[in-house]
C-alpha cells in the first residue's frame, strides 16, 4: 500500500514536472522529449490504478505514433529555437482567471457526490475477468467481450480507419507526377532503339 | 443479449459496406487501365446503384417494420380485450444491443439514400470539369453515407459517437478533395479543426453523463435520467451533447465553420454537404433528446434548443446580406433554415415534430433545386451574383427556375416553402413561444431581401450592368444542362409547385411515422 502510493506521487510529480517542461523548453526536440516523458508517466499511473490495457494503448499510441510525428515534424521544419518573442508573464493574469474558473467547477461537479454505476460493458468485462480469466489481466477480458458482443463497434471502427487510410491517399497521392522504374521496358529495350535523330 | 440478435435489421448497412469494399478493389484495379475520366463514370453509375438497392432494402424493412407494428397494435387491442396484462407496443428493434432500428429511422434512412444518389448523379461529370482523376471522390461519399446510416440507427453512445465521427471523417477529406485549390485546403483544415473540437464536445459530455449514470445505452439513460435528473455532471453532460450535435447543424453560435467550408469546397461537395448530412444528424439529435435526454428536457435543453433557434434565425437573416457570393449566401440561407427547423424541434410538440420533418424534406427538395442550378450556372469556382445579371435574356427558363426556388425558400406563398414555415410557426404560436415566432417571421422578412437581391440581378440587371473589378470577361454566356440535371431539375420544381396544392399525403405519412416514434 505505502510503496504503491509513493509510487503515485512520484509518477504524478513526474508528469507535472515534464509538462511543464514542455512548454517551458527553448528548444523544441526538448519539449518534444518532455512530452513523451509526460505520456510515460501518465501510462505508469495507469498501471497503477490496475488499467494495463489502456496504460499500454496510451504508449502505443501516443508515444509511439503521436509524439515521434512531432519529431519528425520538428526536425523537416529545422526550428533550433523558438525565440520567446514576448515576454510570456502577460498570459499568467489570464491563464489564472482560467483555471480557477475550471477548478470551481470541478469543485462543484466532483464535491457533490459522484454515483458511479459500472456499465453493461465493464459488467461483461469484469464478469469474463473474474470468471473466465482469473489471472490473465483486463487485455484478455476486453478482448474476450470486445471480439464477441461488441463486435459492431469493431467492425465500425475498422471503417473509420478505412475512411483515414483512403483519406490520406486522396490527400497525398500525386497521380500523375508518380515517378515508377518501368523494368520490362527497360530490359526490352533494344541496343540500336536507343538512340534516334529527331528532326 | 445474442451476438447476432437481429442482424437481419442490419441488411442494408451489410449490403452497404460490402459494396464498397468491392467498389474500393474495382477502382484499384481498373483505374490504371481505362480512360482517365470514364473510369469514375463508371464507378459513379455503380455507387448510384448500390444506393438505389439499398435503399429499396430500406424500403422492405420499412413495409416489414409496419406490418410488425400493425400486428403488435392489434395484440395490444386484444389483449386490452381480453384484459390480460397489457403488452407494449414496440416503439423499436434493437440491432445486438447497441444499434437499432425504428420507423422514424428508416424513413431518415430512405430520405438520406435518394439524396445521396442525386448528389451522385449531378456529379456524374464532375472528375471531368474538375479535372480530376480521383475515384475516391464517389467512394467517401457512399462511405459518409454508411455513416449517416450508422448515426441513425445508433442507441448507444459509442455508436452514435462512431456513426459521427466515420461521417465526420469522410466529409473532412471530401472538403479538401480539390487539393490543388487553396480554397479546398483551407475550407478541409478549417472543417478538420472545429469538427474535431465538436468531437471532443460530444466524447466529453458522453464521458460525464456515463460518469453519473453508469449507462451507455439509449434504453438504460432514458429509464435512469428520467427519475434522477439533479445531477449537475448529467446536466452538463447533456448539454454539451447537444452542443456537439447543433455545431455538425451548423446552428448559429457554432455556424462559423459553415460560410467559408461552403465556399471553400468544391461546389458538389458543397451540395452534398448542405442537403444530406442535416436530416441524419436531426435524426440523431432527436432521438437522442426524446430517448435519453427527454428526463433533462424541462431542465434546460429546451431553452437551449431555442435559444440556438433564435439565434440561427438572425444570423441566418443579417450574414446574407451583405454576401457577394452565392455559395456563401446559400450557406447562410441554410443556417436560417436550420434556425426554423430547431425552432419546431424546440416547440416540442406531436405536431412540431411533424413539422420538423416536413420542413426539413422541403429543405432537402428546395436545395436540390438551388444547387443544380449553381452547378449548372457556374462553371469554375467563380460563382458571384453579379454574375446572374441579365440571366432572364439569355435563358428565360433557367432564369424562371432559379427564381421560383428562391421565392419558395423566402417562404412567398403560393410554393412549398411558405407552407413549411407556415407550420413550424403554427406549432410555436400554439404554444405560445410569441417572441420566438416574432424573430422567426422578422428574420424571414429580412432574409427575403437577399433571395429578391438575386432575382433583381437576373431580371432587372442587363448583361453589361456588373461592374466588379474583377469580373470583366466572366458573364455566363452558355449554359448547358444536361438530361439528369434537368430531369432533376423538373422533378424538384414539380414538388415546389405542387406540395402546396395537395400536401396531405405527405402530411399524414410524417404524421404517422412521427407518431410511431413518439408513442
Amino acid at each position: 500500500m505505502l510503496i504503491s502510493e509513493a509510487l503515485f506521487w512520484i509518477f504524478a510529480s513526474g508528469a507535472l514536472i515534464s509538462g511543464f517542461l514542455v512548454i517551458s523548453a527553448k528548444n523544441p526536440i526538448h519539449s518534444v522529449f518532455f512530452l513523451v516523458v509526460a505520456f510515460a508517466n501518465a501510462s505508469i499511473l495507469m498501471l497503477l490504478l490496475g488499467v494495463e490495457f489502456l496504460s499500454i494503448l496510451f504508449l502505443i499510441v501516443y508515444v509511439g505514433a503521436i509524439a515521434i510525428l512531432f519529431l519528425f515534424v520538428v526536425m523537416m521544419l529545422n526550428i533550433k529555437s523558438v525565440e520567446m518573442a514576448d515576454n510570456a508573464t502577460r498570459y499568467v493574469p489570464i491563464g489564472f482567471i482560467i483555471g480557477f474558473i475550471f477548478l470551481v467547477e470541478v469543485y462543484i461537479l466532483v464535491e457533490g457526490s459522484i454515483q458511479t454505476r459500472p456499465s453493461a460493458f465493464l459488467l461483461e468485462t469484469a464478469n469474463y475477468e473474474i470468471l473466465w480469466y482469473p489471472s490473465s489481466g483486463n487485455i484478455t477480458a476486453i478482448g474476450q467481450v470486445l471480439y464477441t458482443e461488441y463486435y459492431i463497434w469493431f467492425l465500425v471502427a475498422s471503417f473509420i480507419l478505412l475512411v483515414a487510410m483512403i483519406g490520406a491517399i486522396v490527400l497525398t497521392l500525386e497521380h500523375e507526377s508518380v515517378k515508377r522504374q518501368d523494368i520490362f521496358g527497360q530490359i526490352a529495350t533494344e541496343y540500336k532503339k536507343t538512340i534516334s535523330l529527331n528532326k | 443479449m445474442k451476438y447476432s440478435e437481429n442482424i437481419y435489421w442490419a441488411i442494408p448497412e451489410i449490403f452497404l459496406v460490402t459494396a464498397i469494399v468491392a467498389l474500393l478493389a474495382y477502382g484499384v484495379v481498373y483505374s490504371k487501365l481505362e480512360g482517365k475520366y470514364s473510369q469514375q463514370r463508371k464507378i459513379t453509375w455503380l455507387s448510384i446503384l448500390t444506393l438505389a438497392f439499398t435503399s429499396i432494402l430500406v424500403l422492405d424493412q420499412i413495409q416489414l417494420f409496419l406490418h410488425l407494428t400493425e400486428n403488435s397494435v392489434n395484440a395490444l387491442a386484444d389483449s386490452i380485450c381480453a384484459s390480460k396484462t397489457l403488452a407494449t407496443r414496440p416503439s423499436g428493434i434493437y440491432i445486438a444491443g447497441v444499434f437499432g432500428v425504428d420507423i422514424l429511422t428508416l424513413v431518415t434512412k430512405f430520405i438520406i439514400l435518394i439524396s445521396a444518389a442525386i448528389i451522385l448523379i449531378l456529379s456524374l461529370d464532375f472528375y471531368a470539369s474538375h479535372r480530376l482523376a480521383i475515384y475516391e471522390y464517389t467512394l467517401l461519399i457512399l462511405l459518409s453515407v454508411l455513416g449517416m446510416l450508422i448515426l441513425v440507427s445508433a442507441r448507444d453512445l459509442i455508436s452514435l459517437y462512431l456513426g459521427i465521427e466515420l461521417v465526420s471523417l469522410s466529409l473532412y477529406v471530401l472538403a479538401g478533395i480539390e487539393r490543388k485549390r487553396q480554397y479546398s485546403t483551407e475550407a478541409a483544415l478549417k472543417y478538420f479543426l472545429l469538427g474535431a473540437l465538436s468531437s471532443g464536445l460530444l466524447l466529453m459530455g458522453s464521458t460525464l453523463i456515463y460518469t453519473f449514470s453508469g449507462e451507455t445505452t439509449f434504453s438504460g439513460l432514458s429509464s435512469f435520467l428520467w427519475y434522477s435528473h439533479d445531477d449537475l455532471g448529467l446536466k452538463a453532460g447533456a448539454v454539451l451533447m447537444v452542443v456537439a450535435m447543433l455545431f455538425k447543424l451548423a446552428a448559429a453560435p457554432f455556424h462559423m465553420w459553415a460560410p467559408d467550408v461552403y465556399e471553400g469546397s468544391p461546389t458538389i461537395v458543397t451540395a452534398f454537404f448542405a442537403i444530406v448530412p442535416k436530416i441524419a444528424v436531426l435524426t440523431a439529435l432527436i432521438t437522442l433528446l426524446f430517448g435519453p435526454l427527454l428526463g433533462l428536457w424541462n431542465e434546460g435543453l429546451q431553452s437551449i434548443i431555442l435559444v440556438s433557434a433564435c439565434a440561427s434565425l438572425i444570423v441566418g437573416a443579417l450574414g446574407g446580406l451583405n454576401q457577394t457570393k452565392l455559395k456563401r449566401l446559400l450557406a447562410y440561407s441554410a443556417i436560417g433554415h436550420m434556425g426554423f427547423i430547431l425552432l419546431a424541434l424546440g416547440t416540442s410538440t406531436l405536431w412540431s415534430i411533424q413539422a420538423v420533418y416536413v420542413y426539413i424534406i422541403y429543405y432537402i427538395i428546395m436545395s436540390i433545386a438551388g444547387w443544380t442550378m449553381a452547378l449548372s450556372i457556374f462553371k469554375g469556382s467563380l460563382n458571384y451574383i453579379a454574375q446572374l445579371s441579365g440571366l432572364s435574356r439569355t435563358q428565360p427558363v433557367l432564369a424562371a427556375t432559379l427564381a421560383l426556388t428562391l421565392f419558395s425558400m423566402a417562404g412567398i406563398p403560393p410554393l412549398a416553402g411558405f407552407f413549411s414555415k407556415y407550420l413550424v410557426l403554427l406549432g410555436a404560436i400554439d404554444n405560445q413561444l410569441y417572441l420566438v415566432s416574432i424573430i422567426a417571421v422578422l428574420a424571414s422578412v429580412v432574409s427575403a431581401f437577399y433571395y429578391l437581391r438575386i432575382i433583381k440581378w437576373m431580371y432587372f440587371k442587363d448583361t453589361t450592368d456588373y461592374h466588379y473589378k474583377d469580373l470583366v470577361d466572366v458573364s455566363i454566356t452558355k449554359i448547358e444542362v444536361d438530361l439528369p440535371r434537368s430531369l432533376i431539375l423538373g422533378v424538384s420544381m414539380w414538388f415546389i409547385l405542387t406540395l402546396l396544392i395537395y400536401p396531405n399525403p405527405l402530411l399524414n405519412f410524417i404524421f404517422d411515422i412521427v407518431s410511431g416514434f413518439v408513442l
